[in-house]
């Protein structure tokens, strides 16, 4: 998190958005939830730096000082996460918090790697629901071999329950 | 009537769209287990965006089977299998969760077939290398097969059969469920795009396929 206290400080959330899919891989391999929760924050970052309102308003700066202190000095994704959270309700414009959207897309990059749908919204805690939807707006699936394709799974049917 | 074990997407994905219905049409009962239950309807109705969908599935009325003590070790057995199937520098990969395994596990009580829209645990049956080789491009290092364990899980759902919302609307259209449409063919193209799009892991292609070769009967 160190890598992100620096691109935070230098308000550049390309870096950001690579260092949360770095952590998001490893996340992945390793099925841990605290790299997933970095790699969450990572990206919830990025997506604040790169909304204009927000980073031109008044009260950004004393954000910012509060998430670079919350990542340097005695690191808490629970204190990180609450000032996000509190930035997206005085500033944030959607129904969907910016945390949820970065469980949301850190969750998809999981699934794109072969984790199944439960196994990545439990890794980064997003909701399942909100996870299929979001895949099937993706590419993810288009980018698959079919062996079996509908043809012949109707045909397996249709032998099983005879007609 | 028959009966058809469900995973959680396919009833959510044929809910939002309108197209439960299907399950009487074919007149097959849905079966789930506990935690798919929870997940769609008693966590959702809890949440203004789901409660619609989940009030729908619950007017579906699915019988809800638990697994007996058997079905269960079985199921923890399978579980630790799956996941110590793909391996990489870093040690064995988690890849599924006990909920879509105890339903695989429960489809074996129920003809063997299983409607589930997601496909990691339907790649470990139909095709691990294909598996094997996303997990290793997107995690830019090499993935091994444990093929014992591979092999025990075959042993033990190697015969299931998954199909996927999708397959059993095509299956229904084949039926005669988009009968009363003045154009049944395009709302069978739209009833599978409209469930892709809702998560059901199927290709683009692959419906154009489908679609064109119903077309030109």
């Amino acid at each position: 998190m160190k890598r992100a206290a620096a691109a935070l400080k230098k308000e550049d959330p390309r870096m950001l958005r690579e260092i949360a899919k770095e952590l998001i891989i490893e996340a992945a391999e390793e099925y841990n939830r605290e790299k997933a929760s970095e790699a969450v924050i990572s990206y919830a970052l990025s997506k604040i730096l790169s909304k204009v309102h927000i980073v031109n308003d008044r009260r950004w700066h004393e954000y910012k000082r509060a998430l670079i202190d919350a990542i340097e000095r005695d690191y808490s994704p629970e204190k990180i996460t609450a000032i996000i959270s509190s930035l997206d309700e005085e500033m944030g414009n959607f129904v969907r918090s910016t945390l949820d959207k970065a469980r949301l897309k850190m969750a998809a990059e999981a699934y794109g790697m072969g984790l199944s749908l439960r196994a990545s919204a439990n890794l980064t805690g997003a909701d399942i629901h909100d996870l299929a939807d979001y895949i099937g707006e993706t590419k993810i699936h288009d980018e698959e071999e079919y062996s079996i394709d509908i043809r012949k799974r109707v045909e397996g049917l249709k032998r099983l329950w005879r007609g | 009537m028959e009966r058809i074990v469900s995973d959680s997407g396919p009833l959510i994905s044929l809910s939002t769209v309108c197209l439960l219905d299907v399950f009487s049409f074919l007149k097959k009962e849905v079966v789930v287990t506990p935690s798919v239950y929870e997940e769609v309807y008693s966590y959702p109705i809890r949440k203004r965006r789901y409660m619609w969908s989940a009030l729908r599935i619950e007017r579906l009325n699915p019988r809800v089977d638990s697994l007996s003590a058997s079905e269960r070790s079985l199921s923890e057995e399978l579980l630790h299998l799956i996941n110590n199937i793909f391996y990489s520098h870093r040690g064995p990969l988690t890849i599924v969760q006990p909920a879509e395994v105890d339903s695989a596990v429960l489809s074996l009580r129920y003809d063997k077939l299983l409607l589930m829209d997601e496909r990691t645990l339907r790649l470990v049956i139909e095709d691990p290398e294909q598996l094997r080789n996303r997990l290793s491009r997107k995690i830019h290092a090499w993935v091994k097969i444990n093929r014992k364990a591979l092999d025990e899980v075959k042993g033990i759902i190697g015969d299931l059969f998954v199909v996927r919302s999708v397959d059993i609307v095509s299956y229904a259209y084949e039926k005669g469920y988009f009968d009363a449409f003045p154009r049944k063919d395009i709302a069978l193209k739209a009833a599978l795009f409209a469930l892709k799009y809702g998560g059901s892991a199927v290709g683009e292609e692959e419906i154009e396929e489908y679609v064109r070769e119903k077309s030109r009967r």
